[in-house]
This record gives C-alpha cells, structure tokens and sequence, in this order.
C-alpha cells in the first residue's frame, strides 16, 4: 500500500517526511479507489474480497471523504497541496500473504524495538532529524490505535492487541503461525490453545499441502512443456481444479466482505515496515545498517537492538510481491477450470518466449521450497555419476550471499529476548 | 653449517594439508551437476531456440505477428496478471493511469479523458464495455499517440454513456500491454 505511494515521490523514502495524518487519510482514498479496478478474469468487481459492495459498506460518504483530503505534495513531501478533481488511478492492496511474509521475516519486531528505544531514551545514538520524523511516522501509524472511524481502525477494547488480530488473520486464511512466539506475553489462554486460534471459527488448515501441490503440478507442467512425444504427465485441468479449492479456502474466510479494512490495514502496516529496509533510508543509515538488500540492512538493524531475523528472510522479502500477485490471481479466477490454468506454465505461443506469469510462477517455486523446506522441483537425472543415479536439478535451498551458518546470534545491546528462538508454535515458512 | 639463505617459497606443501571448505565444495558439485544437466537439455534448448528465431523471422522487425498461433485463454489470462502486477505497483508492471469520463454538452460526443501523460511507446486504446441488451459486449480501438497530454480524449464511437466501462488497456505496437485505467461507470 504505502509502498505504491512511496514510488511516486522522486526517491521513495520521502515518504516518511509526510506528516502522518495525511498518510492515514490516504488510506481513506485508496480504500474508495478499489471499484475502480478494471474488470480482470470475468468476475464482477472486487469480488475478490467477498461482496461486490463491501468498498461502498465502509467508505465515507463522498462530500465527507473530500471534507479532508490527504492533499500529498509529491514535489515537498511536508506541504500540502489543495487536490483537483480526485480521479485516482485504479488501485489494489496487496493481499494477506504479503503482511504474513513480511511479518515473518521478524521486520515488524526489530523496528518496534527500534522505536521503542528512540521514543525512550538515546541508547541508539544521535539520529538525523528524517529519523526522528521517520520514527514519529511509524508510531503514530503502527503502534496506537488507529484515528476513530477511519477505515483502519480496526483495534477496539473486544480486540486490542494488533499483533495477535493478524496473527488470528493468518491462521484463519492460511493456517500458519509466525514461526516466532509473541514476545513478552502470556501466549497461551484458555485450553492451552493460542489466543489467536480461539472464537477463529473455520481455518484453512490445509492451505500449505494444496499449494504445495499446486506448485508441484505446475513443475510438472513446466518440465514437460516441450514435449512433442512420449508421456506427458501434466494435467491443467487438475492445476485449475486446485486454484479453484485454494480459491474457495480463502473465498470462505471472506464471505460477505468480512476481513477486508483487516486485510488492508494489515498489508498498509507492514508495507511501511518493509519500506524501510527496502532502501538506505535515513534510519538505515543512522543506524549503520546501508547494504544491498533488505534483510541484510534487518540484519543489521536487528544487531544494533539485540534481535535476529528470520533466517530464511531473503526468501521471505522476494516470495512476498509475486505471491500476492498470483494469490489474487487466484481468488479473481484467472485460472480456474475452463479458464486457462495452463497459462501459469506455458507461454503465450506454442514455442514461443516465456510471459512474465511463467517467469514469476517459477521463481515462486525457487522461493517457496527454499522457504518452507519443502522440495518442489523433482530429481533429474544425473549425466556424470553412475547409470540411473538421481541427482537434485537444484538445491533445496536459494543462493545467498551470506551462508546460514554466518547467522550467529548476536550479543548487542541487551535485549528482552531472542526474537527468532525457534518455530515451535507454528509452521516454518 | 647452517643451511644457505632461501629466497624461494618454503618447503613443499603438503598435498594432505590442502582443504577446502566444505560449504564451497558443495556448491561447486551442485554448480557442475547443472551444467552436466544443461547439457543434457541442450538439445532441447536447440528445438526451442530454433523455434524462437523462426517465430522472429515470422515476425519481421515490426508490424503485425504472423506464423505464430497465439492461445487467447493463455493471452488473456497472462494479460490479466500484468494487470495485477500494476494495480500492485509492481516494478516494471504496466502502469496504471488516472482516466475519467465525460459528455459534450446534448451528450453528442462521449470521451474518456486521461489524466496522466501516455506512456510513450502507447499506440493503441482498446475500451472494452459490457454494453447493454441490445448492443452486447462492445469494444472499440482507437490510435493514440504515446507521449502525449494530460490531458488526452479518446473519442467513443460506440459506447454511449450510459454503459459502464469494464476496461481500458494500452498497448504499445507489438501489442504488448503498456498501461491501463480504471473501470469506469455509467455517467449520469
């Protein structure tokens, strides 16, 4: 969400030199520019979350919406400028995957952390005014409770703590856990069982073994889609079947619109925590964390308050785009039976150069097994061990720049505990 | 005696000293086992290739694509991720563009009006509406040329105002999708 709107300043992290509460009125706008998504995959607009009028449910009246413009100087980020006709471009929130993986990575934590001691007291060091303003961004906008009837303000006296209402989000529409426990908190309630996993009602348990199958699927057809003869074991009606059960999974979580301003309050959170690794920006810098790319600079900002990120976080950052993308592709229908399911794994043309879908869908699957553990892409034959030996096409596991086994703990300044202990309330992805 | 001043590197080493960490062997084993496997594919890499140059040559430098046979189910549907990608702000996606509706005065002229300069390589708008009973599924293409506005008025021949408007593309002249707008509804 806040990323998309980052891109149209001339460098993205100016985005942090806006006041926040222009940044929270914005969410108000892109909120009232969903109808206005192009029709995609022949379903009835923004069907996709539930109810075809669930955006018109909770806007705010029009002539109220234009009483407070988010008025977003893109030239002088602190300014104000009085809006024109507000004809917004069409405009879509990331789905629910994306804050799963992003939280995932442990972002959300280090930067509360990080926060936290700039709020309390200078143990962090002397900071660049930016910092400072980034600093009362993120509070303001993560870490109190949302402005009073606004569209995100989805924290209340009957469910007060954020982080355990996203973690209930993620169990309910994935069935995953963070593979890290709340830090600080009694995490077990009545039954022994999780507070997010009470009063949950349904959960898609199975969402990881039908995904996972799905991608297997996929592989087989992107292995064999060259084939002129012999057996061809891809199957597209089946790789549509199972879009269609995934489609329906999360189709059930979202009956009647239910979970959307959660969806896109969520995903607007964690786009600003991902934001700020995404670049050098000004807190990276003060923090003495610049590099390449993001979760070397989480790294590092985690070493500077005495937490360790996710180990598998550079899957995580670059698994957390494309999936959103081909989870809403999904749940619009593109490729349910009847539609073209196989497009996920053949071009356009017979022969012809892969489309940006094959390519995206592949990487995915690099991604996801070296993520979860999980071997997706089969064995091939080996041409230089003995006859009939089976060798791994590619390793489980992604290329890093840093291997595994640099990823010490790190003893920095003290902290109230390991952040990324283990997995052992949830599944690792 | 004393042995003579060396200038040379030492003793010989020993070979049994020599290691090699083992992390990095294993990722020199994995590196040989893929190209022994893109070996093993390079003939089917040929039949691909070959094909490719020839759908190339089918193609000519510009204009039109011919001797290829493209899916549209496949087209479409890959068409509609791209759209995805940019509704997302994907990087390198098609950008989305801000685009409203408007009528001449006695409603002779209906124009969709785009806010935002066109992309520059933008040759042709495809507006797609749902129509009404009688006119069915309507399309209607219209030359732009790239690079131009804000703001740039598409002229409708078909679609009346009180039809919603499903889609709004822009391709580029291999018809490549390059920007899109908003679905737009009725006007009043």
């Amino acid at each position: 969400m806040y990323r998309y709107l980052a891109k149209q300043f001339p460098s993205p992290p100016q985005l942090f030199l806006v006041h926040p509460f222009q940044l929270s009125r914005w969410l108000e706008v892109a909120w009232a520019a969903a109808p206005k998504v192009p029709l995609i995959g022949g379903s009835p607009a923004n069907e996709q979350l539930g109810s075809t009028t669930v955006i018109a449910d909770f806007d705010l009246p029009e002539l109220l919406l234009e009483t407070l413009e988010p008025g977003i100087d893109l030239a002088h980020p602190g300014d104000w400028v009085t809006p024109g006709d507000r004809h917004t471009a069409p405009l879509l929130w990331d789905h629910l995957i994306y804050a799963y993986l992003i939280e995932s990575t442990g972002v959300y934590e280090i930067i509360s952390e990080i926060v936290s001691r700039m709020v309390r007291g200078d143990t962090l060091g002397r900071l660049s005014p930016e910092t400072l303003q980034w600093a009362r961004a993120m509070e303001e906008l993560l870490f109190r409770d949302p402005p009073p009837f606004s569209i995100g303000s989805v924290i209340s006296r009957l469910r007060s703590d954020p982080r355990i209402e996203r973690r209930r989000a993620y169990y309910s529409f994935f069935g995953f856990d963070l593979p890290f426990p709340l830090p600080a908190s009694p995490v077990l309630a009545d039954g022994g069982q999780p507070p997010w996993k009470l009063d949950v009602g349904g959960a898609n348990i199975t969402f990881q073994q039908r995904l996972t199958e799905l991608f297997g699927q996929i592989w087989t057809g992107y292995e064999n889609r060259l084939n002129q003869v012999g057996a061809n074991a891809t199957d597209a009606q089946y790789v549509g079947l199972l879009c269609q059960t995934i489609d329906d999974m999360l189709g059930n979580r979202r009956q009647d619109g239910r979970m959307a301003r959660e969806e896109m309050t969520y995903v607007a959170a964690m786009s600003l925590c991902h934001l700020t690794v995404e670049y050098d920006t000004p807190v990276v810098q003060d923090l003495q964390a610049t590099a390449t790319s993001p979760e070397e600079r989480l790294y590092k900002m985690g070493a500077k308050v005495g937490k360790v990120p996710a180990i598998r976080s550079r899957e995580l950052f670059e698994l957390a785009e494309p999936m959103s993308a081909l989870l809403w592709g999904i749940e619009l229908g593109i490729f349910n039976p009847g539609a073209a399911p196989e497009s996920l794994y053949l071009p356009n043309t017979l022969g012809g150069p892969p489309t940006q879908l094959n390519i995206e869908v592949n990487r995915i699957i690099d991604l996801w097994q070296s993520a979860t553990g999980t071997r997706v892409k089969g064995p091939s034959v080996s041409v230089g061990g003995p006859a009939g030996t089976k060798l791994p096409a590619q390793p489980l596991r992604t290329p890093a720049p840093v291997p595994d086994s640099a990823r010490a703990p790190v003893a920095a300044a003290p902290a109230r505990g390991p952040m990324v202990p283990s997995s052992s309330n949830g599944q690792h992805v | 005696m004393p042995p003579p001043n060396r200038s040379d590197a030492g003793p010989e080493p020993n070979p049994r000293a020599v290691t090699i960490d083992a992390e990095l062997a294993g990722r020199l084993i994995t590196a040989l086992e893929m190209i022994g496997t893109a070996f093993a594919l390079d003939e089917a890499n040929d039949d691909r290739t070959l094909a490719l140059i020839s759908r190339l040559a089918a193609q000519g430098s510009d204009g039109p694509r011919s001797g290829e046979t493209t899916d549209p189910a496949r087209a479409r549907a890959a068409r509609d991720y791209d759209v995805l990608r940019g509704l997302l702000g994907r990087a390198g996606a098609p950008q989305p563009l801000r685009m409203h509706r408007e009528t001449s005065r006695g409603g002779v002229a209906v124009y969709v009006v785009m806010d935002d300069a066109l992309p520059v390589s933008a040759r042709v708008a495809v507006v797609d509406s749902p129509g009404n009973r009688t006119s069915g599924p309507l399309t209607e293409y219209i030359e732009v040329s790239g690079g131009s506005g804000p703001p740039t008025r598409l002229t409708l021949r078909e679609i009346s105002p009180a039809m919603s408007i499903s889609r709004i593309e822009l391709l580029d002249r291999r018809e490549a999708l390059v920007a899109f707008g908003p679905s737009l509804p009725p006007t009043p």
